[in-house]
C-alpha cells in the first residue's frame, strides 16, 4: 500500500487512493462522531487526507492509522469550535444519507448513547471497541497517557451503562 | 446492547461510494501538486463535497475596522424610552463623555461619517429634550468582534408579579460577536424599566444598546408560515406606538431558529413624527424564546448584519437552575450545603428546614460546586461541603462534575435567612446529552414569602446514581492502634467493591482531606501503625499523600504498616481486600513542629538566566504549606515581564531557588490551534529552549515543585511580526476592512537568525469568493460607485495602485485624489485591484475587488 524508503514508509500518489479506501470510513465516523454534522464529517475527511498528502514519511503503517485518527480528531475538534455546528441535531439527522443499511433498533439506541457521551470519550470508546486498539495504542493515537485511556473508557463505560464484551480492562 | 452491536451499528456508518469516488480521484490527480496549490484550489480539494454554502467561518475574524456610528445627542433620553415602553437607555448619551468623544473625532477626521446620517436621526423627543442635537458622538465599532456570552435570565432586578413566569425560565446561553472594545454590563439602575432581564451593551463607558429576552408561544400552524415572525415578536410587533416590524431582515436560519435585522419605529405621542434606530431579533423554537437588541446608536449596515448572524440561543448541556433573588449579600452564610437538585419528578421531602435525600431514589443529583450570582459581586464560585452529617456519602469529582453516592439517607440543612426558607436549585438536567431538555422537578417550597436560591452557570453535577443497598454494603469499620491508642480511620466509601456496590472506583483522598473529612490524626512522631484487620481481610497498598497530592509508598507486612519521618502534613490511606471486595481508609498525620518551622513561609522568587542576565519572572499561583497551614493562591499572570532583546535568544536557563528539594515540573507556552497549551522541553539543567516558529509573543509558563508545595512562575518573549501588517479600506459610509493578501516577502529575526516569510500568489485571479476557503460573501467587494480611500498604512510606503483585467494581462496604474479617495479609471479593464506596500522588512501586494 506504501512504499518503503530505508525504514519509512512514504505516502505516494500511487498509495493515496489505497490509503483512503483503507481508512476513509475509518476518519469518517470519528469526524462524525465529534462533529455529528455528515456533510462537516465529510469535509473533515477531505481535510485529513489533503493533509496527509503533505506528509512525507511515516514510520510503518500503523503509524499512519495513529496519525489519521489524531489529525481527523483535531481537526473535528477545531470545525466544533471554529464554527457554529448545531449540536442538539437528532441522531437521525445526523446519520442522514450516511448509512449503508438501516439500523436497527438495538444499534440505533447505542450510536445515540454513544454520541451523547461528551467529545473527548466518544473517539476512545470508538476506537477501543470498533477498531479493537488496545489501550497502548489509543494512547498513542491521541497523544495521551494510557491512564487517560483506561479513565476515559472507564467513564464512558460507566456512563453507557453496557455491558459490552471485553469492558474488563 | 452488546459489542456486537456497537460494531454493527459503526459498520453502517460509511462514505457514499460517490463520495469515495470522486475524493479518490481528486486526491490521485492532485497527488504531488499540493506544494503548488493555492489557498483557494487546496479548500476546494478538501471541500469539494459541499453542494451548499457552508456557514461564514470569516466572520469572526473580519476586522471591523474603526468606522464610526453617529447619532445626534441625546437622542435616547430616559423618558422618551420609558414612555415607548421598550428597553430604556440612561441619559448618558448626552454626559460629558460625548464632548470628549466628539474632540477625538475631530482629530481623526476619517472616522467620522458625514453629516447626512446625522440628519436623517431626526427624532422628535431629542429636539425637546436637548438643544444639542446637531452635535455627532461617534462610536468606535472598535477592530474585530469577539464573542461573547450572556446567560438569561441575566438577573431578577426587574421581577415582578407580572412578568415571574418569564423569569422562571430555564436559564440558556446567547453567544454574540461585539466589537472587541464592546462589553455587556448589568444595569445600574433598573428602576421603572418594563423590560424583563435587561443588559446594556456599552461601549467606551457609553450605553449603546440594550439587550434583553422575552418567550413566546409556538401555534404549530404557524410555524414556516412567512409571517412566523410576526407571531414571535408579537409583543414587539403589534405596537402602535413602537414597533419592531420594519426593514426585518433575516440574516441567518435554521429550521428552528432565525437572527434578523430591523428597524424599531417610534412615534412620538404628541406629534405624531416618527423616528428609527436599528434593532436585532433572534428566536430558538426549541427554547421558545427570543431576543431583542435596541441600539441607541446607528451603527454600519454591516455591523448590524454580523452582530445579528452571530447570535445564538442555546441551552447549555451544563446551565441549569437560576440565579440569587436580589438583596442576597453573603453567600457563605446562607449556603453551606450540597445543593440537592432532584431528577426526575419526585420530590424531596421537606421537614423544618431539612431536605431528606433517599439512597433509594433511582437517579439523583447533587452539586458541590456552582456559581452563583451575588448583588454587587456579579459571578462567584463557591465551593464548600457541608459539615458535619455527611458521613455516608462518597464522592468523586470528574470533567463534567461531581459523582456522589448516597450510603444512606441524609439530611442536607436548607438555607434560612430571617426566618424565610429558600428554595434550592429547583432545575436539574442531563450533562450527557446535548439535546436531552431540563427538567423542572422539584420545588423545595416553604411558606409563603420565601426568597429563592438558585443555581447557574457551569458546575451542576448530574448524575445518575445507581440503585444501592445500603444496609448489605456497608464496608466494615478499621481500627488502628499506634503507640497504644486507638484510631478509627474514615472509610472511602466509594472505594467499597461489593457486589451490591456496582461502580467501583478508587477515591481520591485529596478530596477527603480538603475538605475536612479525615479526622483522626496521627501524632507527627508515630512510626508504625498496627491494623485491627476485619476477618478475612489484608493490606494491598499503603500509602501516604502529601498536600500536594504526590503519593509515597508505605512498608507493610501483616497487619504492620510502617510511617518514615515526616516534615508536613500528610494523609495515610490503607486499602484492604476483604473477602467482599476492597475499601480504603484515610486519616491524618500532623506535621512536625520541630521542623516546619525552619520552612519558608511563602514561594521563593524565580529567576532565570536570559542574555546571560539574570531576569525575574512573575510569580502566579501557588500551593503552599507554612506551619502545617496550606494556602493556595489562585493567581493569573495576565501581564508577565517581557525578556528584552528575546528576538535573538534560542533559550533560557532556570535559576531554582536555594529550596532543598526543588524541580522544574513543567514548562508550557502559549496554546496551540487547537486551543490546547504547548509543553516544552526542560531539561534537567534547566534550560528551556524556545519551539522554533512558535516562540514570538509567547508567554511561558514555569511550574516548579517545592516540598513544601507548588509555584508557577510567568515570563514573555517580544512579539515579532513574521508577515506584514493588515491595510485597510474603508468605503464611505462603511467600516474599514483589510485587505486581501496574496503577495508577500517580510524579513524578521528568529533566535537571532534573519527569517523570510514569502507567499506569491496571484491575488487578481483569486476568487474572492472563498479566499482562505472562507465563504466570504463581499468580504473583498467594494463598491465603484462610492468612494473608497485607503486608511494609514502601518509604517509603510504605497509605491502603486493598480487595476488588473480577470487574466492579469491588463494593467492600469490607478491614482488618488486630494483627499486619499481612490481614482477608478474610467474605462473598464478589470475588477481586481493591486495596493503594493513597501516596508522596511519587506514588501505586500493587497488585493481587493469591485462590483
Amino acid at each position: 500500500m506504501t512504499e518503503r524508503c530505508g525504514d519509512m514508509v512514504a505516502v505516494s500518489k500511487e498509495s493515496i487512493g489505497a490509503l483512503f479506501d483503507e481508512y476513509a470510513d475509518m476518519v469518517y465516523r470519528i469526524a462524525l462522531n465529534i462533529v455529528r454534522n455528515a456533510e462537516e464529517a465529510q469535509d473533515v475527511v477531505m481535510d485529513t487526507f489533503v493533509a496527509l498528502m503533505k506528509q512525507t514519511e511515516f514510520s510503518d503503517e500503523g503509524h499512519i492509522k495513529a496519525w489519521l485518527i489524531r489529525t481527523a480528531e483535531n481537526k473535528a475538534i477545531n470545525v466544533v469550535r471554529s464554527c457554529r455546528v448545531r449540536r442538539s441535531v437528532p441522531l437521525d439527522e445526523v446519520l442522514e444519507n450516511t448509512l449503508a443499511a438501516p439500523l436497527t433498533e438495538g444499534e440505533s439506541e447505542v450510536l445515540d448513547m454513544v454520541m451523547r457521551l461528551p467529545e473527548k470519550l466518544r473517539t476512545t470508546v470508538y476506537m477501543f471497541y470498533y477498531e479493537d486498539m488496545s489501550a497502548a495504542e489509543i494512547a498513542k493515537a491521541l497523544g495521551i497517557t494510557e491512564a487517560t485511556v483506561y479513565k476515559r473508557l472507564e467513564r464512558g463505560r460507566k456512563t453507557l451503562k453496557t455491558d459490552m464484551e471485553g469492558a474488563a480492562i | 446492547m452488546n459489542k456486537q452491536e456497537f460494531k454493527s451499528a459503526y459498520d453502517k456508518i460509511t462514505l457514499s461510494e460517490q463520495f469515495k469516488e470522486r475524493a479518490r480521484a481528486r486526491l490521485t490527480e492532485n497527488f504531488g501538486k499540493e506544494e503548488l496549490l493555492t489557498d483557494v484550489e487546496e479548500q476546494e480539494l478538501k471541500a469539494f463535497t459541499l453542494n451548499t454554502p457552508k456557514r461564514s467561518r470569516a466572520k469572526t475574524a473580519i476586522a471591523a475596522g474603526s468606522a464610526a456610528a453617529v447619532l445626534a445627542l441625546g437622542v435616547w433620553g430616559v423618558g422618551a424610552l420609558h414612555s415607548r415602553n421598550v428597553s430604556p437607555f440612561d441619559g448618558q448619551t448626552a454626559d460629558s463623555g460625548a464632548a470628549a468623544h466628539t474632540a477625538e473625532a475631530t482629530e481623526e477626521p476619517s472616522y467620522i461619517v458625514t453629516g447626512e446620517e446625522t440628519q436623517e436621526q431626526n427624532f422628535t423627543e431629542t429636539r425637546e429634550q436637548t438643544e444639542e442635537t446637531e452635535q455627532v458622538i461617534v462610536i468606535d465599532e472598535g477592530g474585530k468582534l469577539v464573542s461573547n456570552t450572556i446567560t438569561f435570565p441575566a438577573h431578577e432586578l426587574c421581577r415582578t408579579e407580572y412578568n415571574s413566569e418569564i423569569l422562571d425560565v430555564l436559564p440558556f446561553n446567547v453567544s454574540i460577536e461585539l466589537p472587541e472594545n464592546w462589553e455587556i454590563v448589568l444595569p445600574d439602575d433598573t428602576e421603572g424599566m418594563a423590560a424583563m432581564s435587561p443588559m446594556y451593551i456599552m461601549a467606551d463607558g457609553r450605553q449603546i444598546a440594550t439587550i434583553d429576552y422575552n418567550t413566546y408561544e409556538i401555534y404549530p400552524e404557524a410555524v414556516g408560515q412567512p409571517n412566523y415572525y410576526r407571531m414571535v415578536y408579537n409583543q414587539l410587533m403589534l405596537g402602535s406606538m413602537v414597533t419592531w416590524d420594519c426593514e426585518y431582515t433575516p440574516v441567518a436560519q435554521t429550521e428552528s431558529s432565525q437572527n434578523a435585522c430591523c428597524q424599531i419605529m417610534y412615534r412620538n405621542r404628541t406629534t405624531g413624527e416618527t423616528s428609527y434606530s436599528d434593532g436585532i431579533l433572534a428566536y430558538n423554537d426549541d427554547l421558545q424564546c427570543y431576543v431583542q437588541i435596541a441600539f441607541a446608536y446607528d451603527i454600519s449596515d454591516m455591523l448590524q448584519h454580523y452582530i445579528a448572524e452571530s447570535i445564538m440561543l442555546e441551552q447549555d448541556g451544563y446551565a441549569t437552575g437560576r440565579r440569587i433573588a436580589e438583596g442576597l449579600t453573603d453567600i457563605a452564610t446562607l449556603y453551606t450545603d450540597f445543593l440537592p437538585v432532584e431528577y426526575g419528578f419526585t420530590a424531596h421531602e421537606y421537614d423544618g428546614g431539612t431536605v431528606l435525600l433517599s439512597c433509594w431514589t433511582d437517579e439523583k443529583a447533587l452539586t458541590r460546586t456552582a456559581v452563583h450570582y451575588i448583588r454587587g459581586g456579579w459571578l462567584q464560585h463557591y465551593s464548600m461541603l457541608t459539615e458535619g452529617s455527611f458521613e455516608g456519602y462518597a464522592f468523586e469529582e470528574t470533567d463534567e462534575g461531581l459523582t456522589i453516592k448516597l450510603l444512606g439517607d441524609i439530611n442536607v440543612d436548607v438555607p434560612i435567612k430571617d426566618g424565610k426558607l429558600l428554595n434550592v436549585a429547583e432545575y436539574a438536567g442531563d450533562y450527557l446529552g446535548d439535546s436531552t431538555p431540563f427538567v423542572v422537578t422539584t420545588d423545595v417550597s416553604g411558606t409563603s414569602g420565601e426568597e429563592r436560591l438558585g443555581l447557574i452557570g457551569t458546575a451542576i453535577a448530574n448524575v445518575l446514581i445507581d440503585e444501592w443497598n445500603s444496609e448489605s454494603s456497608a464496608a466494615p469499620q478499621l481500627y488502628v492502634s499506634a503507640e497504644g491508642i486507638q484510631y478509627a480511620p474514615c472509610v472511602g466509601a466509594n472505594s467499597w467493591s461489593a457486589p451490591d456496590n456496582a461502580d467501583y472506583d478508587a477515591p481520591d483522598v485529596m478530596e477527603y482531606w480538603e475538605n475536612g473529612l479525615i479526622t483522626e490524626v496521627l501524632p507527627y512522631d508515630v512510626d508504625e501503625l498496627k491494623l485491627l484487620l476485619p476477618e478475612g481481610a489484608s493490606i494491598v497498598e499503603a500509602y501516604y499523600s502529601d498536600r500536594n497530592g504526590s503519593r509515597t509508598a508505605l512498608s507493610y507486612a501483616a497487619d504492620i504498616v510502617k510511617l518514615p519521618p515526616c516534615v508536613y502534613e500528610s494523609a495515610v490511606t490503607l486499602a484492604l481486600s476483604c473477602p467482599e471486595g476492597f475499601v480504603e481508609y484515610h486519616l491524618l498525620r500532623e506535621a512536625d513542629p520541630t521542623l516546619v518551622g525552619e520552612s519558608l513561609p511563602e514561594p521563593p522568587e524565580l529567576y532565570i538566566i536570559a542574555n546571560g542576565e539574570p531576569f525575574k519572572t512573575a510569580m502566579g499561583s501557588s500551593m503552599w504549606t507554612y506551619n502545617g497551614q496550606t494556602l493556595c493562591i489562585d493567581a493569573d499572570v495576565t501581564e508577565p515581564p517581557v525578556i528584552p532583546d528575546s528576538q535573538w535568544i534560542g533559550g533560557v536557563q532556570v535559576q531554582l531557588p536555594d529550596v532543598e528539594g526543588a524541580e522544574v515540573e513543567s514548562v508550557s507556552t502559549s496554546m496551540d490551534e487547537y486551543g490546547r497549551d504547548v509543553y516544552i522541553i526542560c531539561y534537567p539543567d534547566g534550560r528551556i529552549d524556545f519551539p522554533d516558529g512558535a516562540r514570538q509573543g509567547n508567554v511561558y509558563t514555569i511550574t516548579v515543585r517545592y516540598p513544601q508545595g507548588t509555584c508557577t512562575y510567568s515570563f514573555a518573549t517580544e512579539d515579532v511580526d513574521t508577515m506584514p501588517p493588515s491595510l485597510y479600506i474603508q468605503e464611505e459610509g462603511e467600516q474599514a476592512r483589510n485587505l486581501y493578501m496574496a503577495d508577500y516577502t517580510w524579513t524578521y529575526l528568529n533566535k537571532g537568525e534573519s527569517v523570510t516569510n514569502s507567499e506569491f500568489a496571484c491575488g487578481y485571479e483569486v476568487d474572492p469568493i472563498t479566499v482562505g476557503g472562507f465563504e466570504i460573501n463581499d468580504r473583498y467587494y467594494f463598491s465603484k460607485s462610492k468612494k473608497l480611500r485607503l486608511l494609514t498604512v502601518d509604517g509603510g510606503v504605497v509605491t502603486a495602485i493598480t487595476c488588473h483585467s480577470e487574466d492579469g494581462a491588463t494593467q492600469k496604474s490607478v491614482g488618488v485624489d486630494e483627499e486619499g479617495y481612490i481614482l477608478f479609471p474610467v474605462e473598464t479593464i478589470g475588477d481586481a485591484y493591486t495596493v503594493t506596500v513597501e516596508y522596511e522588512n519587506g514588501f505586500c501586494n493587497y488585493y481587493f475587488f469591485t462590483k
